[in-house]
């Protein structure tokens, strides 16, 4: 792949940009933005900036951060990893980094397993690689070296996104082709994971992104997958059956209706399951806001029951987070490396809330975008997330572009015409043709 | 094109294709983004296209029959070829990577289809990239058999895991084979045979053939004899590695009622769920008062059942089951399965509770 897009001429490692993530503790006691190499976190109970320790190296992180994760259930660990071929694993209560894994290849996907014992990360080349973290939160003085163990890997594929199942027994990884594995999660990771519980396949795109949503009554929860193909599936994992497609990029394109076919664009960025609610979020790579759609498990049915955009601003989503305990809605659009402008990257974050009530008029939901002084800590907060309490309007839109190709240019598979193809062929000798 | 009597890539003795205008590389970049068309699951598999005198249309499609033999990197298809006559029932299909090649082989079955009428409707050839998308084309379970004949050596260490046969592949191949399907793989480089046979042992899913059930098989024979690479490396005199594995159960959520269940002598299978360490099958002496899971597949839902009880190997024997379970003393039989594992333990019963 590398080698035929440097023939092409259109790769160019210089002008590669990362999207912004976020993440939010599971209780909301913290939130963290990271925009290329920039790791930034607020804690939001004592409402301050947070200065991350690290012993081993300084800058933490080198190249693009891109992904970072909080520990499933309790969030006393963070995980962050890029570009860069580090894998840190951070304490959130003193915001030390415990350990740091050196991977061989750059890292697309961080996991943390439910119990916290894991850590799960997925390199460029599909391998997926687990780092046991025993010892590590008792031994707290010296950051202890820690080796990863290869334990599964889907071949050559750029895995998208890890997720553990939320009773812990499968590990769920998307990649680039259009797979999602379902792995049995065994109990001595080390010795690989080698046993398939299925594969959802119906994707036709790659898959940018997983979520588990789960309900009282159905606590083994059901898979959705957002995909290139801008649709969202929803799956049951233990016979990888489809249960439902939701053609949003086709409905929000429309719900839209500015007329404009942007059909090349309509990817799903990332998916953000609503806790204790039958709510995902989806961000769509042309949709300034966002969609809530409703899934509603008993009937194995996706619907959307919400969009929501965001007019004054062209705000497109690249990461979602929230928090089991309090009903916000975090979104970030941002990228490193902007080009032809005075900031060198850039983060913009948003925060959605009262999506559990709904408009008694219509009966419709009815969550609204709070501002920027109703964000809990307000400016204070977003100064740190964003690099800058104000940013200018200009400044986003020029942003908004670039946010708009980015997971497409870095994930879509290259398409040549027969002719092209036909033309790369004619070197080979390996066609003898009659004439 | 077969119509055609002048056609130059058609033999006219024979009237298969001649291999000569379907040179190609013996290699092919299994990396490459593939520009070939894929199933999106293994339900979206044309098998109308593919065994057109067997589903006469797309529309019924018949579900009870499935691929169960995958010829992986089939080369010019001499196994297919054979094992479609010896096998006449099933379903069975090649799967390369190189178009020129595929491209052979298609031309050939439907030769051949056409030479003899009533034979090799059972096998077809699709170009694909099966280390990539191999899920696509079966589901959990489906084979029973899968080949891995003279593969690629790729003799670089950092070409490695570009082999075939690699530690993480082989899950996906123990996920496509139901259990006690059998992987096949043969080669005349020595250092890949080791490799191969070190990747299939050192993995929990997998346990080698006896000697003697490699010795009963009819398809170990052609191995060496009935694929073009393997018909080149015995007319140089070229040595082969061969290592035949078998797919078995590891994560077996063990259901034992009963106090005293009794591994059997005779069972070949050894006992092979493993305990602590990793890479150890763990071997009991027989009649030592151990759980032992016999493996039995139905072979018609591909539900896997277990009984468990220690008996014999593969086909039905009352007597033996009920001397067995006599002399172990086992006083209750646990059976789950499907319509004629039922049948079997209604036999075991009248057995047992006949006066003599």
């Amino acid at each position: 792949m590398e080698e035929t897009t440097m023939e092409e001429g259109d790769y160019n490692r210089d002008l590669e940009v990362s999207p912004a993530l976020i993440a939010v503790h599971p209780s909301q006691y913290s939130v963290a933005v990271a925009v290329g190499s920039d790791l930034r976190v607020f804690d939001l109970q004592s409402g301050c900036p947070v200065s991350l320790v690290d012993d081993t190296s300084e800058p933490l992180h080198k190249d693009s951060i891109r992904a970072i994760h909080y520990g499933a259930k309790k969030g006393n660990l963070f995980v962050s990893a890029g570009d860069d071929k580090l894998v840190k694993i951070w304490n959130t209560d003193s915001w030390r980094c415990i350990c740091t894994v050196s991977s061989e290849k750059r890292v697309s996907a961080v996991a943390i397993s439910n119990d916290g014992l894991f850590v799960c990360f997925a390199d460029k080349f599909g391998v997926v690689w687990v780092v046991d973290l025993d010892g590590l939160l008792e031994n707290q003085t010296s950051p202890s070296k820690k080796k990863a163990v290869p334990i599964l890997a889907h071949y050559c594929s750029i895995i998208t996104s890890l997720e553990y199942s939320p009773d812990g027994r499968f590990i769920v990884s998307a990649d680039r082709d259009f797979k999602i594995r379902v792995t049995v999660f065994p109990k001595k990771p080390l010795d690989g994971a080698h046993e398939i519980k299925s594969f959802c396949l119906g994707h036709t795109k790659f898959v940018s992104c997983l979520a588990f949503v789960c309900a009282s009554d159905y606590p083994e929860g059901f898979l959705l997958s957002g995909s290139g193909d801008s649709t969202v599936r929803l799956w049951d994992i233990t016979s990888g059956s489809l249960l439902d497609t939701c053609e949003i990029g086709a409905e929000a394109a429309f719900l839209e209706s500015n007329g404009k076919e942007e059909e090349c664009c309509t990817a799903i960025t990332n998916l953000c399951a609503i806790p204790n609610s039958s709510l995902v979020a989806v961000a769509i790579q042309s949709l300034s806001g966002i969609v809530f759609l409703r899934c509603n498990l008993s009937d194995k049915t996706l619907s959307i029951a919400k969009v929501i955009s965001i007019m004054e601003e062209a705000f497109i989503p690249t990461s979602l987070g929230t928090s089991s305990s309090t009903k916000l809605l975090w979104m970030v659009t941002g990228i490193s490396n902007l080009q032809g402008s005075d900031f060198t990257s850039l983060a913009r974050v948003k925060v959605v809330s009262g999506f559990d009530k709904t408009n008694p008029d219509s009966g419709e939901l009815d969550p609204i975008v709070l501002e920027d002084n109703d964000i809990p800590h307000g400016m204070q907060l977003l100064e740190k997330l964003q690099g800058s309490a104000s940013i200018e309007k200009a400044v986003i839109s020029a942003a908004a572009e670039t946010v708009k190709t980015t997971m497409r240019n870095t994930l879509i598979k290259k398409q040549y015409s027969a002719d092209k193809r036909e033309f790369r062929k004619r070197g080979r000798n390996d066609r003898k043709i009659i004439k | 094109m077969p119509e055609n009597e002048t056609n130059p890539y058609i033999s006219k003795s024979t009237r298969l294709p001649r291999k000569r205008f379907y040179r190609a590389r013996a290699h092919s970049n299994p990396l490459s983004d593939s520009h070939f068309p894929v199933p999106i699951s293994p339900c979206h598999a044309d098998y109308f296209l593919h065994f057109p005198q067997l589903f006469p249309s797309s529309d019924q499609v018949d579900n009870s029959k499935k691929i169960q033999f995958a010829d992986i990197g089939c080369g010019f298809g001499g196994l297919l070829i054979s094992l479609s006559t010896l096998f006449p029932d099933t379903l069975m299909i090649g799967m390369e990577l190189r178009d020129k090649v595929t491209e052979y082989v298609k031309e050939r079955i439907l030769a051949l289809r056409v030479a003899h009428p009533s034979q090799y409707q059972n096998v077809s050839v699709v170009r694909t990239n099966s280390m990539k998308y191999i899920p696509n084309y079966f589901e959990k379970g489906q084979l029973s058999k899968m080949f891995f004949l003279f593969p690629d050596p790729h003799f670089k260490e950092k070409n490695h895991w570009r082999r075939v046969i690699s530690p993480h592949l082989l899950d996906e191949y123990a996920y496509v084979l139901g259990v006690g399907g059998i992987i096949y793989t043969i080669t005349d480089v020595e250092e890949l045979g080791e490799w191969m046979k070190a990747c299939l042992e050192g993995h929990p899913l997998f346990e080698a053939l006896t000697d003697e059930e490699l010795e009963a098989d009819p398809v170990m024979k052609l191995l060496n004899s009935a694929t073009e690479e393997g018909q080149k490396v015995a007319r140089n005199g070229g040595q082969t590695f061969q290592a035949v594995f078998r797919r078995i159960v590891i994560s077996l959520e063990i259901i034992t009622p009963s106090q005293k269940i009794v591994v059997h002598k005779e069972s070949p299978r050894g006992i092979h769920f493993r305990r602590a360490g990793p890479r150890q099958k763990v071997y009991f002496d027989a009649y030592e008062p151990l759980s032992h899971v016999w493996r039995h597949q139905s072979p018609r839902d591909r539900l896997h059942a277990f009984t468990i009880i220690g008996t014999s190997q593969g086909g039905h024997d009352t007597s033996k089951i009920v001397d067995s379970n006599q002399d172990c003393g086992i006083n209750q039989v646990y059976i789950i399965g499907g319509d004629g594992t039922r049948k079997g333990a209604a036999a075991i019963f009248q057995d047992i509770t006949s006066p003599i």
